[in-house]
């Protein structure tokens, strides 16, 4: 009966994650403001991380932290690796994302509006 | 009179604690130097003459960088790669372990809060 | 030797970070620093290829944990090669920009010069990694100084070219992360040596996706067809230096990235033609745009963008021949194209749009630019005797040898239409007469000095081939030889007793 759960709740933290994708593909396509835009970014960003670290779960695992009481959990963890890759890919998104805004506010101060539709002095 | 210059401290403390306890707990440097830039945030919106000084700002964030590199060059001239462990590696779970990783994470938290700090700053401060 | 592999990396760095320290004491160590770095890092990429090329590759560890579980660089006669190339140009592109437009104030040139030593480490980061998500990190360092500089002038429209420019970069980062959490889950593994050897136990479906994934990844950076809307844009909007800095530089990793994850990585039968296809596609699209383009730096990028998916044909080609013209392609371009950049930034300097009319009759008043933009014109459409001609008659060889006629064709169609876009403009530099408003700038002696070395190496290159094409034989065999890269870096993890 455990292992059904578990397989429900694996089932379900994958789809979350897809469907944060889609939502956040959904923001940046369709939405007109900058900010929104930028904001759905993050959003991609986000599900991305969750199914990064889904993928390292095993079943039955532990947190792969070692604390007193618990010093033969290395034959019962979950898989560190992704979880330090998640580590790394949250704070280059957070970077990207501060360099995003700042060029919206620029993009503000000159054009006076956030719409995308207005913004385009470059064309084909 | 808010309760601002109360909380202050003790979130400095805490981000401390997060980036110096990396290697033992969850967190670690981009952590804890996270949280010690939020304590900085709390007091720039909750009174209206705190500064910081943009100079000291850069001097940390420098510094942090250097002694980065420099461990991983030393690491390099001691054993034989980058990076390379060349402190003593301690027994499991305590503080004083696992080798040159809890002091790259402290340079780390430095450098990550004095950026961070220096940023909302900036932001909070532009005329025009 | 004068040091190892990481240094190349590690360097930089520091000196980005003693870069604001420094300038409070003398604001003059701004712009000599990075200068010096530059210069050490093309010397010791230099003697160390030199190394290699007799001894074979170099492979460093890095923090002590042997591959296949650590992070290791490999410094082969290809990657070798190719960070040559990309430290000369950083070397050239901070010779010419040591006091340009806005960079003559404190506060700007210190932004400008940090950034270009982190695209420079970070392009030769991407290169020299063994480790695919060790890559992702280096992409998003290119990434973002790239956004940074490209917005470097606060006129209009350069924030626009770089939000642009951003957005189609995060999108592609987020589809690489996908495609490296999708092969982490199958194989376990994230070194490039043992994807390589474990990747016939995938799933095939799983596989494609995969490559699919890392196609729209790395192809921005590679500049392919569809996804190069951000280049003419952030190539006009970004300044002189910066545009050669990005046409050198930036897509030479990208394409060598592309061309590693097809060749070494995974083992889709196939690949190579969708390789040749998109190649040829974005070559004939990028081309046509070029012609009625009325901006001069515009049309140089949709130039570039074509010239890649030349390079990226002759990788599609599939054999030695094909890989060495690629090379060679690769080389020349990575000279002649900055040198067009650079010389084309001072014909229309002051003006504000940067259209093509504005450098009618300049070759009185600015004689050895024009000459440099004109000798750079002849050698990339591939007049003989200049560079670009044993480059082409390499690729046309490499594509008779396989037996693909329609492939000449295009190509030798696609020549014409640069010859008629490129003569144009020398034609306005040297046949019409000055218009009125339009004020020529003399470039200072450091920019000058830049250029020339450019268009002497061409005419070197170009009378005397041979001297780069035994380098350039050994990297082409280094790229199909699978096994070798395997062996040499998984008998390094066996070896190290650490």
């Amino acid at each position: 009966m455990k292992n059904e759960l578990f397989e429900i709740l694996q089932f379900g933290i994958y789809s979350a994650s897809i469907l944060l994708i889609l939502i956040g593909l959904y923001a940046v396509l369709t939405k007109r403001s900058l900010i929104k835009i930028v904001i759905g970014l993050s959003i991609i960003d986000a599900g991305i991380h969750l199914l990064l670290v889904a993928i390292g779960y095993i079943n039955m695992g532990t947190a792969p932290i070692f604390s007193p009481g618990y010093e033969d959990a290395a034959a019962t963890m979950v898989d560190p690796v992704p979880q330090a890759l998640v580590l790394t890919a949250i704070v280059i998104g957070f970077a990207v994302t501060a360099v995003a805004l700042s060029l919206v506010i620029r993009l503000y101060r000159h054009h006076h509006t956030l719409e995308i539709d207005e913004i385009k002095n470059l064309k084909w | 009179m808010s309760g601002a210059k109360l909380l202050f401290p003790a979130v400095i403390l805490l981000g401390v604690y997060v980036f110096i306890h990396g290697h033992l707990s969850p967190g670690g440097g981009f952590q804890g130097g996270t949280i010690v830039a939020t304590g900085f945030l709390l007091m720039l919106l909750a009174y209206q003459d705190f500064t910081v000084s943009h100079h000291v700002l850069s001097f940390v964030e420098s510094f942090a960088g250097i002694f980065f590199v420099a461990i991983g060059l030393l690491g390099f001239i001691d054993g034989g790669t980058f990076l390379q462990n060349f402190m003593p590696v301690g027994t499991l779970n305590d503080l004083f372990s696992g080798g040159v990783i809890p002091i790259i994470y402290i340079l780390v938290g430095f450098k990550v809060a004095a950026e961070l700090t220096g940023l909302i700053y900036t932001v909070l401060n532009e005329k025009d | 030797m004068v040091g190892t592999p990481v240094l190349l990396i590690a360097i930089p760095l520091l000196a980005a970070f003693l870069i604001p320290l420094l300038g409070m004491l003398w604001k003059e160590l701004v712009r000599i620093i990075p200068g010096i770095v530059l210069a050490y890092m093309m010397i010791l990429s230099a003697s160390l290829l030199y190394y290699v090329l007799e001894n074979g590759s170099i492979i460093e560890v890095l923090g002590g944990w042997r591959p296949p579980i650590g992070i290791n660089l490999v410094f082969s006669p290809l990657t070798g090669f190719l960070t040559t190339i990309m430290t000369f140009l950083g070397f050239i592109v901070w010779l010419y920009s040591y006091k340009f437009k806005r960079n003559v104030d404190f506060e700007p040139a210190k932004k400008y010069f940090i950034f270009l030593m982190m695209l420079v480490a970070g392009a030769v980061g991407i290169v020299l990694t063994g480790d695919i998500f060790n890559q992702f990190v280096f992409i998003e360092i290119v990434g973002i100084s790239a956004y940074a500089l490209t917005a470097f002038y606060t006129g209009r429209n350069s924030a626009e070219a770089s939000f642009k420019y951003l957005l189609m970069g995060s999108l592609s980062a987020s589809s690489l992360l996908i495609a490296i959490a999708i092969v982490y889950s199958q194989l376990g593994t994230l070194n490039m040596a043992e994807i390589a050897s474990t990747v016939h136990l995938m799933d095939p479906t799983f596989k494609v996706i995969a490559m699919i994934f890392f196609i729209v990844g790395i192809g921005i950076e590679a500049e392919i067809f569809p996804l190069n809307g951000w280049a003419p844009d952030a190539y006009t909007e970004a300044p002189g230096p910066i545009g050669a800095a990005f046409a050198g530089i930036l897509v030479k990793a990208g394409i060598y990235a592309m061309v590693r994850m097809v060749f070494t990585l995974f083992d889709v039968p196939g690949a190579f033609d969708f390789l040749l296809a998109i190649g040829l596609i974005t070559l004939i699209i990028a081309e046509t745009a070029a012609v009625k383009q009325d901006r001069l730096k515009r049309m140089l990028a949709y130039s570039s963008i074509g010239q890649m998916g030349l390079v990226i044909v002759a990788f599609g080609i599939g054999t030695i021949e094909g890989v060495y013209a690629a090379l060679f392609l690769m080389l020349n371009h990575a000279i002649i194209k900055p040198l067009l950049f650079l010389s084309g930034s001072y014909l229309v300097f002051n003006s504000k749009d940067k259209y093509i009319s504005e450098v009618n009759g300049l070759g009185k008043y600015l004689p050895i630019t024009s000459i440099l933009f004109a000798l750079g014109a002849f050698a990339i459409v591939g007049l003989p005797p200049f560079a670009g001609f044993w480059s082409k008659l390499s690729v046309l060889m490499a594509a008779a040898n396989e037996g693909m006629l329609l492939i000449i064709a295009l190509i030798l169609m696609v020549s014409v239409v640069e010859i008629v876009y490129y003569f144009r403009v020398v034609n306005r530099i040297y046949f019409f007469e000055k218009s009125k408003d339009v004020v020529p700038h003399r470039p200072s002696f450091n920019a000058l000095l830049s250029m020339i070395i450019l268009g002497i190496l061409i005419i070197v290159i170009g009378f005397y081939p041979d001297s780069v094409t035994g380098i350039l034989h050994k990297a082409a065999d280094d790229l199909m030889n699978t096994e070798q890269y395997i062996n040499n870096v998984l008998s390094v993890g066996k070896s190290l007793t650490n």
